[in-house]
């Protein structure tokens, strides 16, 4: 997902009020010395620093609880209890289901934002195999019990509920359709958008982990 | 038979139907003017079962196969009897999960049509055996409705 208008502006705001409090802190820090009325040369440098740990800590603040954008994570797991897999999946020739889950995390005011934001306009999730003509895919199970649909070569989840956790599990069958007998690998390719032009610029507010780079498609 | 989808289309009606498969076409490539397979899966057949049942179908049973397309013994804890019972209390949700993460497909499922007695075989992917003409309209009116939110 390329950044964003709404992602600069994001960074733009968190370093700003870094620098802007740092500032304030600056006019605080001299308030305190004259008062406390010493000259001692340590007193500045100290000064400094408490001034930009501070700052420092209220960043962290903003980032993680107001401005922190959430994340979805998809995880790939080829066997029902197994655990998820990471870069380039091996499937045997024929094919094989996987089991594919979305988690959200980064519970932030600008989440919970978001989440209002989705309710008007849909937030579609889609993954995309390439070369697109080299693997069938089939769902077989998804709970709740729709809206994630299969179009030729992706997958789109029709409306991406940003509450934080588990929010969407599915079952897949992925199928070599090509009529080869080579092993070829598959690129695996995450984008999204919100529905409404309104929301262009939206987009990279949400965080995507596509989870695995692609998979291996066995030779016959 | 072919179950067939007409991505384009809107209305059920005209987004659903069955075609005639006579040279047995893969359903990956089957295509028909604007008609594409419907790749039915497993929830997709069991969501069949439940709207077949308004059009006087009943259950025989399932077949299933294991997560590498192998086909699997169909006496598994008595899985094909909870799932005839859930699919005739028209219970999807409650089918789908007793099925979700045993890595356990529904592979096919037959059904009788009580009307006449015919005895019609449902597989992934939408392929359709021993379908009659008379069985025909009643398949096509469950896939309308069973396939709305698809």
């Amino acid at each position: 997902v390329k950044p964003s208008v709404a992602v600069g502006v994001l960074e733009t705001v968190r370093v700003a009020t870094g620098i802007a409090l740092y500032l304030a802190l600056n006019k605080w820090a001299a308030t305190l010395t004259q008062t406390l009325g010493t000259n001692a040369s340590f007193i500045p440098p100290l000064m400094t620093v408490l001034e930009v740990i501070i700052s420092a800590l209220v960043v962290v603040f903003v980032s993680g609880y107001v401005l922190g954008r959430p994340t979805v994570s998809l995880l790939w797991r080829t066997e029902a209890n197994g655990l998820p897999q990471s870069g380039r999946v091996n499937l045997p020739a024929q094919g094989q289901s996987v089991h594919l889950q979305i988690e959200l995390h980064g519970d932030t005011l600008l989440r919970r934002t978001l989440s209002l934001i989705c309710k008007r306009y849909p937030l579609e999730l889609t993954l995309e195999v390439s070369p697109a003509d080299s693997l069938a895919m089939r769902i077989e199970y998804q709970l709740p019990l729709t809206g994630v649909i299969v179009a030729n070569s992706k997958i789109i989840f029709q409306s991406v509920d940003l509450r934080p956790g588990m929010n969407r599990t599915l079952q897949l069958t992925i199928r070599r359709s090509d009529g080869s007998s080579f092993p070829i690998p598959v690129s695996v390719g995450v984008s999204s958008r919100f529905a409404g032009a309104r929301m262009l610029g939206w987009v990279g507010l949400v965080r995507f982990e596509s989870g695995i780079s692609g998979f291996n498609l066995g030779g016959a | 038979m072919q179950m067939i989808e007409r991505p384009g289309r809107r209305d059920p009606e005209e987004r659903f139907g069955l075609l005639p498969n006579p040279s047995q076409v893969p359903p990956v490539d089957f295509r028909s003017g604007e008609a594409i397979a419907l790749l039915a899966g497993a929830q997709d057949l069991l969501a069949l079962c439940v709207s077949l049942i308004d059009f006087g179908f009943r259950v025989i049973d399932f077949s299933f196969r294991d997560r590498y397309f192998t086909v699997v013994d169909n006496e598994v804890d008595g899985l094909s009897m909870q799932l005839e019972d859930l699919i005739h209390g028209k219970d999807l949700e409650g089918a789908v999960r007793t099925l979700f993460g045993l890595d356990i497909f529904v592979e096919r499922v037959r059904l009788r049509n009580d009307s006449n007695g015919h005895v019609v075989t449902i597989q992934t992917d939408g392929v359709i055996d021993g379908a009659r003409p008379d069985d025909q309209a009643p398949l096509v009116s469950a896939m309308q409705k069973a396939f709305r939110e698809r």
